[in-house]
């Protein structure tokens, strides 16, 4: 009886050592935390950075900018923060986690309209005809400004009620990007606001309409390394500015 | 005696702690003033009525289609209907969701047909049907089980008919268990997220319940998001409170 008491005890608390010790990542490359229209980009460029410098692959996490600075600040491990707008970057540099000059401007990417196959949605003014089910990103998400800016731009082209009627036709405000996305490619919604960057791997599967560039909405993704990074985060950062890293942005839809 | 329960205690303590601990700190990080503000807000309500709404309709539906299948499964053996019952209950929900998608979206099996439920409120409930009726059932399967088969018998030979065993022995003896059921079924309901933010979408007054509405607040306004948590907390609080004192009444 005495045995089995102290196995009890035993037991239960030798499950949280073992619950501590799981939660020690084993990757030993920088810990990237970007907003979720970087994701694909942010792979090929760690693939070309560890290749060229021989570090192990670095592992990314992305989402929406505002909740992983939120995350950050909350002490989620980082060492290189990519925003999507200067917004969720200001509220870490705020956090005094980054500093504020450390922050540099990496990639432009064109706000694009994304329309399923088979929709009767020809161009930018059949958004705002009744029935057209249209998904947007929540105007506290980077791609949601943008995108009610890319909707007052287009009003001043399509008439004053553009906006409105086009706001009627939203079905959904989704917490990032690639969600928004995901309902136009699953053929639910009939048309999305996202980046040209996230519609570049798609080909066919996909329409998109482009924005003429008098209503143009170009959104600005920055990056800066954490205060107390691993120390070849700055590095890193300065390899995705740099020329060698040109190509890769621009294949995958970016502007440098 | 006293020693083995000491020693219960003490086993039990540390999962008491990690469910209990981030509740209160939960509460520690917000203010009076935060709620109400919250509370007071166009958004919160929108969200707040819409999860209450949602999810009350989704307990009925659970009891009025739940209570025949259990009592089904609970006649016979039936491995396959348990399993298919089961399944919800451990499934992630963002598979839930794609699973109602490829059903109920414009290229599933009866959307192509022009019945179109996704971005709609309907689709809400459905979704909260699909993660919530499993709990409801199993635990009136598990209640109706429970009730030893010569009671039943005994009263047959005391003369009294199906309908008089039902209602004067088998329900009051399962109650207990079809009150917690139904709490279970309730509670998920109300938090559920994954399959409505796939299935149902994220609109303001017609798809974004409270949970959805604390994800999309988390990006910007974290005191709001929290505020809003803590009107989820107390939300699910008093329904569970209102639903044990009405049930009790009814017995």
């Amino acid at each position: 009886m005495q045995r089995r008491k102290f196995l009890a005890i035993v037991a239960n608390l030798a499950v949280w050592p073992a619950v501590v010790a799981c939660s020690k990542t084993a990757t030993s490359g920088l810990n990237l935390t970007v907003a979720s229209s970087l994701n694909s980009v942010m792979q090929a460029l760690d693939k070309a950075y560890q290749s060229s410098k021989n570090t192990p692959a670095a592992s990314i996490q992305a989402g929406g900018s505002g909740a992983l600075a939120q995350q950050i600040i909350d002490g989620a491990a980082c060492d290189v923060f990519a925003a999507a707008d200067h917004a969720a970057m200001d509220k870490v540099v705020a956090a005094k986690l980054i500093d504020a000059s450390a922050v540099k401007v990496i990639a432009h990417a064109a706000l694009v309209v994304a329309v399923r196959p088979g929709a009767n949605v020809p161009d930018l003014a059949a958004l705002a005809n009744a029935g057209v089910k249209v998904v947007m990103a929540d105007k506290t998400v980077p791609a949601g400004k943008y995108g009610l800016t890319l909707l007052d731009n287009l009003a001043k082209t399509y008439g004053a009620d553009y906006k409105a009627n086009v706001s009627a036709n939203v079905v959904s405000y989704e917490a990032n990007v690639k969600a928004v996305l995901q309902k136009v490619t699953n053929g639910d919604a009939d048309a999305g606001i996202v980046y040209a960057s996230d519609v570049v791997a798609l080909g066919d599967k996909i329409q998109v309409l482009t924005i003429p560039t008098e209503s143009a909405v170009i959104a600005e993704y920055v990056a800066a390394p954490l205060r107390n990074a691993a120390a070849n985060a700055a590095d890193f950062v300065d390899f995705i500015t740099s020329d060698s890293a040109k190509t890769i942005w621009q294949q995958h839809g970016f502007t440098v | 005696m006293p020693l083995k329960n000491r020693l219960v205690v003490v086993l039990a303590l540390p999962l008491l702690a990690l469910l209990s601990l981030p509740l209160l700190g939960l509460l520690g990080r917000s203010s009076v003033s935060d709620v109400w503000q919250a509370l007071g807000s166009d958004a919160v309500q929108q969200a707040l009525g819409l999860s209450i709404v949602t999810s009350a309709i989704t307990l009925v539906l659970c009891v009025v289609l739940g209570t025949p299948l259990a009592i089904w499964l609970s006649q016979g053996q039936h491995p396959w209907a348990t399993l298919i019952v089961d399944l919800p209950t451990v499934l992630p929900p963002a598979v839930a969701g794609l699973a109602l998608l490829s059903l109920f979206g414009r290229t599933g099996w009866i959307g192509s047909h022009g019945l179109l439920l996704a971005f709609t409120t309907t689709a809400v409930v459905i979704a909260q049907l699909f993660v919530a009726a499993p709990l409801y059932v199993r635990a009136t399967v598990v209640a109706l089980n429970a009730i030893d088969d010569d009671i039943g018998h005994a009263a047959t030979i005391d003369g009294a008919d199906t309908w008089q065993q039902w209602r004067y022995i088998t329900i009051p003896l399962a109650w207990p268990g079809i009150q917690a059921g139904m709490a279970l079924a309730l509670a998920r309901a109300l938090g559920e997220f994954g399959a409505t933010a796939l299935f149902a979408g994220s609109l303001p007054g017609r798809t974004r319940t409270l949970a959805l509405a604390i994800y999309v607040a988390a990006e910007t306004d974290p005191a709001a998001a929290i505020a809003m948590s803590v009107v989820l907390l107390f939300t699910a609080m008093a329904l569970l409170f209102l639903m044990k004192n009405n049930n009790n009444v009814v017995q």
